[in-house]
This record gives structure tokens, C-alpha cells and sequence, in this order.
């Protein structure tokens, strides 16, 4: 786990060398499907530093699976998505905090570090389902809340955005 | 006072432990209240009232056209999920049950279920057709409305407002409630532990500084502020204690307490430093006449009678003084000097006052020096022919029967000369070697018998004296055994004894005096006349034999009174059906006086000296020679020179 912010880092410092060469419409281009996810900032992968994401774009990411109970279940539900440190590496992003916006414009700021220290998913489906706005979704940010004790916080509690829209990146 | 004292720790205690529990219930009860009431459901109530009204401001805009069919759909996501959140989980429960919330969000709720297909129908249509759907919606207006209301205000809302203040006043009052027991225990620690101090340095009976404040003091109070200093003991303490009862015992040292306390002279320090002896100190400006004026005073109030229902007891006192004239010694060398002196009391049994002189520590120092001779002369591993040895004095039949001796112990030390065999028993039972130096004196009869021909050793009887500190249930055990490895019969056995040696202890020593006589060994009571000659006693004492003492025999020739006192005892023990010894002997008059009284047996110088057992054989073969069939005779040849009895 402590190695993973070197590389981090080390992949922060690439970008401005690379990114032209990396640079790609991956993740710029308006994808096929209808955007559900929208992540701007310092993004190494995109020059415009702005990155769009259908549920496809999302699903093509690497997968990670987190069994938790939250504040607003009353089971342990199986969540899958794409880990935040994943999406974080993928884009090349760098900075020291994400602010997350919902549907409903809730929007609340974390820390990277707590990304890079734990499982954080943007979790797409719940229980194998697709989750409707109805139910929290299309994203829904989850922690780990079952595995880590340190995390039953009302701070990380506040973090869990559900219908998640925009993520940003700030310095 | 233990009692109460004990209660009242345990109630503090217990207030203490339910004061922490009703802090803490009380607590929790105000933060789950807050939290219900303020953080959480401020916020869920907040969400709920307005994702609602963007539905319903949503709806009404798409009526008049002013909105799309997405935007209603998504508020009407939103509001569907709001109102999943809200009636599910546990962040929401405390809301969710108050107010009829749950009831009002299910309503919605359903509503939002029943108008699904209608909202998301490809045909949706702005316009006047949406007129009884947006009525439906603003029907939950209100109690939307009054939910937001009720939990913040009115009667239910200010009654948690008022719970809230009513758990944080008992919360304060129980922490009020610790703070104060916290206090009285910490009171009662310090009060406990200024107790302890003072019970740790003072006695409970007396109220006096105890063993442990006098060898405090005699580390810290300069010798140079103490120019006398008296060890004080009394005297038949523990008989009182052991004859009447501990209780007895306890309420004459408080008597004591009280009469030194009050006797005290200022600046003197007074200590209890053992159970019957206390510690005085004279401070600097104390003449001697002064100090012994003060100490004989006192030595008088502390001589009393002592009395129950049933016994009376003399109470008596005695003191040792040690005076600092050039302030040279410490207070622990006047404590040991003054020790000396009163042991010097006590061994002589002596009341009042003693000095303490150089002579006193002189004795003390030959005392401990015979000591260790004594130790090294009784070890097991002694050589024999050392300076300790058996000396045997005739005791002849006056009218004919069995001559016996006494066994006699003789201690000729290598420096400081002939020690009297009285001087060794006394030191031997002055430091618990009596029961040792009994079995040493049996041992050794029992070497000198089997060294002298059979037909003499079976004609002899044999008296051995006992001392106090064998005078126990185990003595018969003992003897028995040495009878039966030792070869002589037990009826040629005698023991010897005082009458204080019975008398101590009365019922004990019936006991043993009857196991003596079962095994066929006869009793000799010492020293007739000269202690408690008690009638009663002598009647039940399990007995054969009384000694008269010599002090009633020397000069028995030529006085007539002591001859009719004498012939009295006879005639009593005669009555009792005791044989009769009579001690002291030493010139024919008297001899032939006490024969004529009628006493049984005489002993004493006219007869033979203590001698050893080689010299005793030979006055045997003299004795014999010698015109039979009755004593008395002239003195015998003087076989072997012994040292005179001090």
C-alpha cells in the first residue's frame, strides 16, 4: 500500500513529457452511451483535462468488488465498479483532493489519500444489478465500511455520493 | 467504629460506581437525543422537503412548458431515492419514527409508484391533463411540511428540548454527586493513611509510641538530649494474661498506659516497646535524684493488685536505669545497658529500681561468655572428659532400705573455675537450653552406669533433678525411653522437683506426675519449706518423696523449735504417706536429731560430698565395710576434693 503513492507520484511527474505521446480520445472523446461520469482537473491522459464516461468506458475499467453494509442498507450488499486509485491511475490525474458532485447537486470534498489508502469504488452495480437514480445510482461511492473499522466515520460517511455525476481533481 | 466505617466506604463506593453509570446512561440518552433531533434528521428532513418540492415545482413548470420530460423524470429519480434513503437503514430510523414520518413517506412513496408509467409514458404531455396529478402531489405539501415543523418545534419537539436539558441537569448532578465522592474517598484515604501512621508507630492499648517509634527516634533524637534512660517491665503480666484471660491482660496495660501517660514528666518520651516493657527517656536538665525519685515513684503506682472474680494477681514493676553522664552513649546502647539492668531483676526476681554499674554488664558479659561454653560443652558432637560433668551424692536410709544419690551437675570451666550447677540451670533456662542440658544429664548417667559393676549400679536408686523447661507432657515419653535403654529399672528412678515447678502448672503436672508413677518412677518434691508449701497442693500432687530443705535441718542438733518444726513436717508427710529426705547434713548431731525425728533418708555433707562416680564406689565399699545394718556414720574418707558450693 505504501508504494502505491510513489508510483502515484511517479506518475504525476510523467505527464507533462508524455502526455502528448499517451494522449489519446480514450477518454476525451464523447463515448457512444449517454455520460454518466464526468472527471476534470490535472489529468495526464487529457490535454483539455477533462474526461468522459459512459457506463461502457466505466465497465472496461478494472473491476473491484466491496462487501459492506452502509448507514442506508440493511444487508451486506456486494458493490462493483471501478476503484477510485484505478480511474486516478488510469487518467494520470494528480492532485490532493477530489470533490464529488451528485444528480441532485450534493457535493462533498475528500482527500486523495484516503483513495490510495483503502478500496474506494465508484460502484456501478449493486448485487450484479445496474443501480437506477432511484436506488442510488448510476454511481454510487462506496467504502469499504465492513472491512475497515477506521473508515465508520461520519467524515467518510458524508464522502459516499450516491448518483454521483462530476468528479474534479483540485491541487 | 470498624463497622460504620466500612459502611460508609461501601455506600461511598457505591455512589461513586452509580453515579459513573448514570453519567453515562444519561449521557448517551442526551447525545442519542441530539443527534436524532439536530445533526441527522435536520438534515434527512431538509433533503426530503426539498427534493419533494423540486418535484412538484419540476411538475407544475412542465405543465405550464416550462420544463422537459427529462427534467421531471430526474427529479422524480431523485425523490423516489430520497424517499428510499429515508425509509430505509439505520441513519434515519429515530426520524423516521417520530411525527408519523414513515407514514407520510410511504404515502409519497407510493404515490411516486402509482404515477411511474404516467411520468414515463412516451405520450406525456404538458398541459391542463396534468392538473389532478399536480393536486395529488400538493396534497403532501403540508404534511411534509408539518414534519419539518413537529420536530422542531411544539409541545413533542420542546419535550425532547426539554428531556435533552433534563438528562444534562441529572448528567451534572450525578457528576456533582462523583466529584463529591471522589472527594470523601479521597478524605477517607487520607484519614485511613494518617491512621495507619499513627497505628504503625503507636499501641493500640496504651496509646503509647510502640517498638517501631522508639527505634525511629533512636535514629533521629540526638544522645546528647538524653541523660537517663529506664526500661520498665512488669512483673506476673504474663501470668495474668495466661491465668486470667488475654482481655485481662489487654485492660491492665491500658491501666499502665494511663498511669504512665499521666505520670509522664515533660520532654520524657515513654514507648511500649515490648509486651510488658516500655521505654522512658529523661530529657537533658533531669538531676539523678530527680530521675530516681520520678522512676521509684512510678515503680509504686505500678505495683497493685490485680484482680478478678477469682484470682488476685500483684502486679509488680521492675525498672533498669541506665544514666548518660557524659552524654557518650546513644539511645540504643542506653536501651541495652538499661535491658541489663532489669534482666538482672527479673533473673533474681527482685522488684523496683537497679542501675545499671559495670558490674551488671561484667555478669552479663561472664553470662554470655558461659553461654557459648555451655552450647559448645552440650553439642552433640563433644568430646567427652570435657569440664561438664555428674557428680553423685549419697542419700542414706536412716532406718534401714535403699541407698540412693543425686545426680549433680558440676561444671569445673577452664577459666573461670567451679561454676555452681544452680548458675548453669539458671543460664540454661534463662536462653532455652534447658530441655538440652535435661537430655545431656541423662546421657551422661546413663555413660556412668554402664561403667560401674551390676551388682552396684542394681543396688542404687537414683534421683535426677528437673528443671522447669522439661517439666512438659513429653517428660514421661522421654524418661520412659531412656529406662528402656539404660540398665537400670525404673523404680530406681526418681525425679526431683520444686513445688513452683508443679504448682505453675497445676493441671499439666498432676498429669505427668500420674504417667511418672504408671511407669514406676517416684517424685521427690525439692526444697520442702522454702516455697508455697501449700497443704492442698501437697495433697494432690501425685508425689512419694518430700526433701526438707537444709535450712530447717543446719544446726537441727542444738535447736529445739527447728527440731519440733521439723518433726511436725515429718509427721505431716508421714500423715500423707510420704518418705522423708532430709537435706544438709552435716555433723553427727544432726544426723542422729533427724534420724530420731523419724525421717526416712538423710543427705548431706556428713554423708558424702557430690563426687564422682569412680570416688562414689569407693565410699560405697567403705559404707559397706563399715558396720551394718544402720546409718548414720562418720564422714567418709574425702575421696576427690570438690570445689565448694558458691
Amino acid at each position: 500500500m505504501s508504494a502505491l503513492p510513489r508510483v502515484f507520484a511517479c506518475l504525476l511527474l510523467l505527464p507533462a513529457f508524455v502526455s502528448a505521446a499517451l494522449a489519446d480520445d480514450r477518454w476525451q472523446s464523447q463515448p457512444e452511451g449517454p455520460v454518466i461520469l464526468t472527471v476534470t482537473g490535472p489529468l495526464g491522459c487529457c490535454p483539455e483535462g477533462v474526461a468522459l464516461f459512459d457506463q461502457a468506458r466505466l465497465d472496461a475499467l478494472p473491476q473491484t468488488q466491496v462487501k459492506t453494509l452502509t448507514p442506508w442498507t440493511e444487508q451486506v450488499d456486494t458493490f462493483e465498479g471501478v476503484s477510485i486509485r484505478d480511474l486516478l491511475v488510469q487518467l494520470q490525474a494528480s492532485g490532493r483532493f477530489i470533490e464529488a458532485k451528485a444528480l441532485n447537486d450534493y457535493h462533498t470534498r475528500f482527500e486523495v489519500q484516503t483513495v490510495l489508502d483503502y478500496p474506494v469504488i465508484l460502484a456501478t452495480r449493486k448485487n450484479g444489478e445496474p443501480m437506477p437514480v432511484r436506488n442510488k445510482g448510476p454511481i454510487w461511492i462506496i467504502y469499504p465500511l465492513s472491512d475497515f473499522p477506521p473508515l465508520r466515520k461520519e467524515l467518510h460517511h458524508q464522502a459516499m455520493v450516491w448518483q454521483l455525476k462530476s468528479l474534479t481533481i483540485v491541487e | 467504629m470498624l463497622r460504620l466505617r466500612y459502611l460508609f466506604l461501601t455506600l461511598v463506593t457505591l455512589g461513586f460506581a452509580g453515579g459513573i453509570v448514570a453519567s453515562l446512561v444519561h449521557n448517551q440518552r442526551s447525545a442519542e437525543m441530539n443527534t436524532a433531533r439536530i445533526q441527522l434528521s435536520a438534515w434527512s428532513l431538509a433533503q426530503l422537503e426539498f427534493e419533494y418540492l423540486r418535484f412538484y415545482d419540476t411538475l407544475r413548470l412542465y405543465r405550464a412548458g416550462a420544463a422537459n420530460a427529462e427534467r421531471l423524470r430526474m427529479t422524480f429519480d431523485l425523490l423516489w431515492n430520497r424517499l428510499d434513503v429515508f425509509l430505509t437503514g439505520e441513519e434515519n430510523r429515530a426520524i423516521r419514527q417520530r411525527f408519523g414520518g414513515e407514514d407520510t413517506a410511504k404515502a409519497l412513496l407510493a404515490q411516486l409508484q402509482a404515477d411511474e408509467t404516467l411520468i414515463f409514458a412516451t405520450d406525456l404531455k404538458p398541459g391542463a391533463g396534468l392538473d389532478a396529478v399536480i393536486a395529488r402531489y400538493a396534497g403532501f405539501q403540508t404534511p411534509i411540511r408539518d414534519l419539518m415543523i413537529h420536530n422542531f418545534t411544539g409541545p413533542d419537539a420542546a419535550h425532547i428540548a426539554d428531556e435533552i436539558n433534563r438528562h444534562h441537569y441529572l448528567t451534572q448532578v450525578f457528576l456533582l454527586g462523583l466529584l463529591f465522592c471522589g472527594g470523601a474517598l479521597a478524605l477517607m484515604l487520607f484519614y485511613e493513611a494518617r491512621r495507619n501512621h499513627h497505628m504503625a508507630r503507636n499501641d493500640v492499648l496504651t496509646q503509647l509510641p510502640n517498638r517501631f517509634h522508639f527505634k525511629t527516634l533512636q535514629k533521629s533524637l540526638s544522645h546528647r538530649h538524653c541523660c537517663a534512660l529506664a526500661v520498665i517491665e512488669l512483673s506476673n503480666f504474663r501470668a495474668v494474661n495466661e491465668n486470667i484471660s488475654h482481655d485481662a491482660g489487654d485492660l491492665l496495660l491500658t491501666r499502665i498506659g494511663e498511669i504512665l501517660n499521666s505520670l509522664k514528666p515533660e520532654g520524657s518520651f515513654i514507648a511500649r516497646v515490648d509486651g510488658d516493657e516500655f521505654v522512658m527517656t529523661f530529657p537533658d536538665g533531669f538531676s539523678e535524684e530527680l530521675v530516681k525519685s520520678t522512676l521509684n515513684g512510678l515503680a509504686i503506682a505500678l505495683s497493685f493488685d490485680f484482680q478478678n472474680d477469682k484470682h488476685l494477681f500483684q502486679v509488680g514493676t521492675r525498672i533498669g536505669l541506665c544514666f548518660n553522664p557524659d552524654r557518650a552513649f546513644d539511645l540504643q546502647k542506653l536501651y541495652q545497658f538499661a535491658t541489663l539492668a532489669v534482666r538482672e531483676q527479673r533473673l533474681s526476681k527482685r522488684n523496683g529500681l537497679a542501675l545499671f554499674t559495670e558490674e551488671i554488664n561484667n555478669r552479663y558479659l561472664r553470662s554470655q561468655s558461659l553461654l557459648s561454653d555451655l552450647k559448645r560443652a552440650l553439642a552433640p558432637g563433644s568430646k567427652t572428659g570435657s569440664d561438664l560433668l555428674l557428680h553423685y551424692q549419697p542419700i542414706v536410709a536412716c532406718h534401714g532400705g535403699q541407698t540412693g544419690v543425686e545426680v549433680l551437675l558440676r561444671w569445673l570451666h577452664p577459666q573461670l573455675g567451679y561454676i555452681s550447677p544452680l548458675e548453669v540451670v539458671e543460664l540454661a533456662e534463662n536462653n532455652q537450653m534447658g530441655p538440652q542440658l535435661g537430655r545431656w544429664v541423662l546421657q551422661r548417667l546413663k555413660r556412668d552406669l554402664l561403667n560401674i559393676p551390676p551388682s552396684v549400679r542394681n543396688a542404687l536408686f537414683y534421683s535426677v533433678n528437673i528443671a522447669s523447661s522439661q517439666f512438659t507432657r513429653e517428660l514421661p515419653e522421654q524418661l520412659r525411653a531412656w529406662l528402656a535403654d539404660t540398665p537400670i529399672r525404673a523404680d530406681q528412678l526418681q525425679v526431683e522437683m520444686t513445688e513452683s515447678i508443679s504448682v505453675a502448672n497445676f493441671v499439666d503436672g498432676s498429669l505427668i506426675l500420674r504417667r511418672l508413677n504408671q511407669l514406676g518412677i517416684q517424685v521427690a518434691l525439692d526444697d520442702f519449706g522454702t516455697g508455697y508449701s501449700s497443704l492442698s497442693y501437697l495433697k494432690e500432687l501425685n508425689i512419694q518423696r518430700v526433701k526438707i530443705d537444709k535450712s530447717f535441718i543446719q544446726g537441727i542438733g542444738r535447736n529445739a523449735q527447728q527440731q519440733q518444726v521439723v518433726r511436725s513436717i515429718i509427721d505431716l508427710c508421714h500423715t500423707f504417706h510420704f518418705k522423708v529426705v532430709c537435706e544438709g547434713i552435716e555433723d553427727e548431731r544432726d544426723a542422729q536429731q533427724v534420724s530420731s525425728l523419724g525421717s526416712d533418708f538423710a543427705q548431706g555433707y556428713w554423708y558424702g560430698k557430690p563426687m564422682p562416680m569412680q570416688a562414689l564406689l569407693v565410699w560405697l565399699t567403705v559404707a559397706q565395710e563399715a558396720a551394718t545394718p544402720s546409718y548414720p556414720r562418720h564422714a567418709p574418707v574425702e575421696v576427690q576434693p570438690v570445689p565448694p558450693v558458691e
